[in-house]
């Protein structure tokens, strides 16, 4: 009986998040198809609160670990273990990214609006071309 | 409308339909934010039927008051009143008889203990800290309001983890208007925060009784601010500044000094526990007013014991201290398919005038002034399958009054059913409610009659279907209302209806999210209403709606709005038409230029005031109801 009430909830309460979690995994997806140039891009996702549900799509697969990552979702850099934080990371968390010298870009709210930025310092060092819907979302 | 203005009606709204090369990531990150807005508020759509405007919504209206959404809310004819205040219940000589609108800013009812009416206070206020708004009709479950409402408006502040910013704006209007505020919110490891300042000062175009100037200008500082953490939130609100007040008391509208100083402040704490099942509230506000009124006719009079056996005053200063607490405990037990919410309230009201002098005299204090409620309620919400809830809710009221003011006590129930699948919604209400008198009707009855006022009765039947396909929302509402009891003022003392006016009510609605557009609003609905027998004007129909077109094209976000109103029968008809043009210059400066009642069409109020002494009525025809104002504006973020 408790399941049909936690099924109850998910039903009626989340019936938008779910589409919400949709839009974010298309997002990353997006994000990965464009900076790795792989047909399928593995993801680690530390950050909870950003995505609840990790569901593999033709292009992400989402990995436990961080070091079988190519691309790392997380709050804080600070909080990857030390052979992780060479890796292409997108913080959550403006504050996060600001602070550190390797992240490569930033998804997170400001304003009331979701925001997405990449580092020109990053992206040079790593030789990547962003083809041009992405350049605006470039810090320079 | 004529010709001109329906061209710039339709070149407004279609010259923003260019159709444009969105990218896929722009659109995805526009989904992300309406999604992410509008998953804020689902977990409440079994309280009652529900309008939102998202945080997207408000930053392309620019909202600067809350008038501007109430507008949009079906069957409610926005006003002001005879002292320029905000007020949907406005009729000559019927003072704060009922408000049926109840403002909320987070879990704090925005009220008034003397008139209980928060909307008074609030309609004309800045908004500038508001992230979103949930607009609840059809009596909403008293899981949100203590005191029985018709409609809740929930404002909601900006908080700090979808901030993580500062902000500056300033704003230039017609006649001088300005508007300037400043904002830091932002996410810590372990809390997160807003601080908001604003400095408002609202030149409101001036009507004329002659030479008489009636202004309704307002000027206001405002001070918000919050900080939270998982489990606990502290907030303080500040607001001072004064208002003129339109016609104020003056028998002739002839007032050469009428304006209202005031000072508001506010603190609560609310805490939360970790899986949301108890919270608990206190808070506290103080609202110092002060009113000075000089006529050059006359403002009122007072009865004497010696002939003429009344004295007739020019002048008057009212000084009120106004005192409201809340204390808020309430507890969700989960078992098997039920949901129950126990919930216990007490509220402090307390309202002395310091001054109240009439003329040269100074007026006794009066031993009513206090009110202390306390309330006991019950929300079930019972789970039938995975589509269907039964809902059922009670609450117990009592009144303490003070003085020779007698107590009363208040019963309000409400059953529900909530059907949903992905396509189709249906929700029904039946709701029984006790309206007690407010404060304002129960102090003047105690000084002009020995007789008993009785709470006013509210029965309605409701029920709305929403049909939705992929990006298209449609939603028909339905609902029968009566109010037994009314109270109202008849020259020399407030006294309840005889008859029982009823009023039925149908809305339509439609929201179509277009992908790489944006999005179009409509609304259409009808109030049919039979005012009883002994009224000889008993049948009226109202008719109202809108039409809003939201939309962005490069780094331009447009909004553009038609609302209309039309009172079967009478000359109260009107064409609002706003519209709100965004320039985001890069990603941290944007400009504007917003236009509010462009058309200079829509409704207006005829205001009189009749001399008791002179058997003259002295009318104010066709006094703007919405100002014809243009701003430019500017944001920078820091």
């Amino acid at each position: 009986m408790k399941k049909i009430v936690i099924i109850l909830i998910i039903l009626f309460v989340n019936s938008l998040a779910s589409d919400l979690n949709k839009i974010k995994v298309e997002i990353i997806s997006q994000i990965s198809s464009v900076i790795m140039k792989k047909e399928r891009v593995k993801v680690f996702v530390s950050d909870r609160k950003f995505l609840k549900l990790k569901k593999d799509t033709k292009k992400i697969k989402f990995v436990n670990t961080c070091q079988d990552a190519d691309i790392i979702v997380c709050k804080d850099i600070k909080n990857l273990p030390k052979e992780c934080r060479n890796k292409i990371i997108l913080c959550t968390r403006y504050r996060s990214y600001k602070r550190s010298d390797s992240a490569f870009g930033a998804i997170f709210w400001q304003k009331g609006r979701p925001n997405l930025i990449f580092s020109a310092k990053s992206i040079k060092e790593r030789g990547i071309r962003l083809p041009n819907s992405f350049r605006k979302y470039i810090d320079e | 409308m004529g010709v001109f203005r329906s061209f710039t009606v339709l070149f407004l709204f279609f010259s923003s339909m260019f159709s444009s090369e969105v990218g896929n990531i722009d659109y995805l990150l526009s989904q992300y934010a309406q999604k992410d807005d509008l998953s804020l508020q689902t977990k409440k759509e079994s309280a009652g039927y529900l309008y939102i405007f998202t945080r997207a919504d408000l930053d392309m209206m620019h909202v600067k008051s809350l008038y501007e959404l109430v507008e949009k809310v079906p069957f409610i004819r926005y006003n002001e009143n005879s002292a320029g205040l905000s007020d949907t219940n406005y009729s000559p000589y019927q003072n704060n008889v009922f408000s049926h609108i109840k403002i909320y800013i987070n879990e704090k009812e925005m009220i008034a203990p003397f008139s209980g009416n928060g909307f008074q206070l609030l309609g004309q206020i800045d908004m500038g800290y508001i992230d979103h708004v949930e607009i609840y009709m059809g009596i909403p479950s008293f899981e949100i309001g203590t005191e029985t409402s018709l409609t809740i408006i929930k404002l909601y502040t900006k908080k700090g983890d979808r901030e993580n910013t500062s902000v500056f704006g300033t704003s230039f209007a017609t006649r001088g208007t300005t508007d300037t505020f400043v904002y830091k919110s932002e996410s810590m490891d372990d809390f997160s925060y807003l601080f908001y300042l604003n400095s408002r000062n609202l030149n409101r175009e001036p009507v004329y009784n002659n030479s008489y100037k009636l202004s309704k200008d307002k000027n206001s500082n405002d001070l918000y601010a919050e900080i939270e953490n998982n489990n606990y939130r502290f907030e303080l609100q500040c607001v001072n500044g004064y208002m003129n007040n339109f016609m104020g008391e003056s028998w002739d509208i002839t007032p050469s000094v009428n304006k209202t100083d005031f000072w508001y402040i506010y603190s609560g704490l609310y805490y939360s526990s970790d899986d949301r099942t108890f919270k608990m509230s206190l808070n506290y506000a103080v609202n110092f007013s002060k009113n000075v009124q000089h006529s050059d006719g006359h403002l009122g009079y007072i009865p004497i014991s010696v002939p003429p056996f009344y004295m007739i005053y020019d002048d008057m200063l009212l000084k009120l201290r106004e005192d409201l607490s809340d204390i808020d405990i309430k507890k969700s037990i989960e078992s098997e398919k039920n949901t129950l919410l126990i919930g216990l309230r007490g509220r402090y009201k307390k309202f002395v005038f310091k001054d109240r002098i009439l003329g040269s005299v100074s007026m006794p204090k009066n031993s009513y002034d206090t009110e202390y409620i306390s309330s006991l309620y019950f929300d079930d919400k019972y789970y039938i399958n995975e589509k269907s809830i039964l809902t059922g809710s009670v609450k117990f009221d009592k009144y303490f009054e003070s003085g020779s003011v007698r107590d009363y006590r208040a019963v309000s129930g409400r059953l529900g059913y909530i059907y949903n699948t992905k396509e189709i919604g249906i929700k029904s209400f039946l709701f029984y409610g006790d309206i007690t008198p407010t404060p304002y009707v129960l102090y003047y009855q105690n000084i002009l009659s020995p007789n008993d006022i009785k709470k006013q009765k509210v029965i309605s039947i409701s029920s709305e279907i929403t049909y939705r396909r992929e990006e298209n929302i449609f939603s028909f509402l339905i609902a029968r209302n009566y109010y037994k009891d009314a109270i109202y003022f008849n020259g020399l003392e407030y006294k309840n209806l005889d008859d029982t006016p009823i009023y039925d009510t149908f809305s339509f609605r439609n929201t179509y999210n277009i992908k790489q557009f944006g999005k179009i609003e409509f609304n259409f609905w009808i109030a049919l209403m039979d005012l009883g027998k002994n009224n000889k004007d008993r049948y009226r129909e109202t008719h109202g709606g809108y039409l809003s077109v939201f939309n962005s094209v490069g780094r331009f976000d447009f909004y553009n709005s038609l609302s209309f109103i039309c009172n079967h029968g009478s000359d109260d008809n009107g064409y609002n038409l706003n519209s709100t043009i965004t320039y985001r210059y890069n990603k941290d400066i944007s400009f504007y230029l917003k236009g509010e009642n462009l058309l200079n069409d829509a409704i207006e109020t005829t205001y009189y005031r009749y001399n008791p002494l002179t058997t003259v009525k002295t009318t104010l025809d066709n006094v703007n109801v919405f100002d014809r104002r243009v701003w430019l504006g500017l944001e920078y973020q820091f």
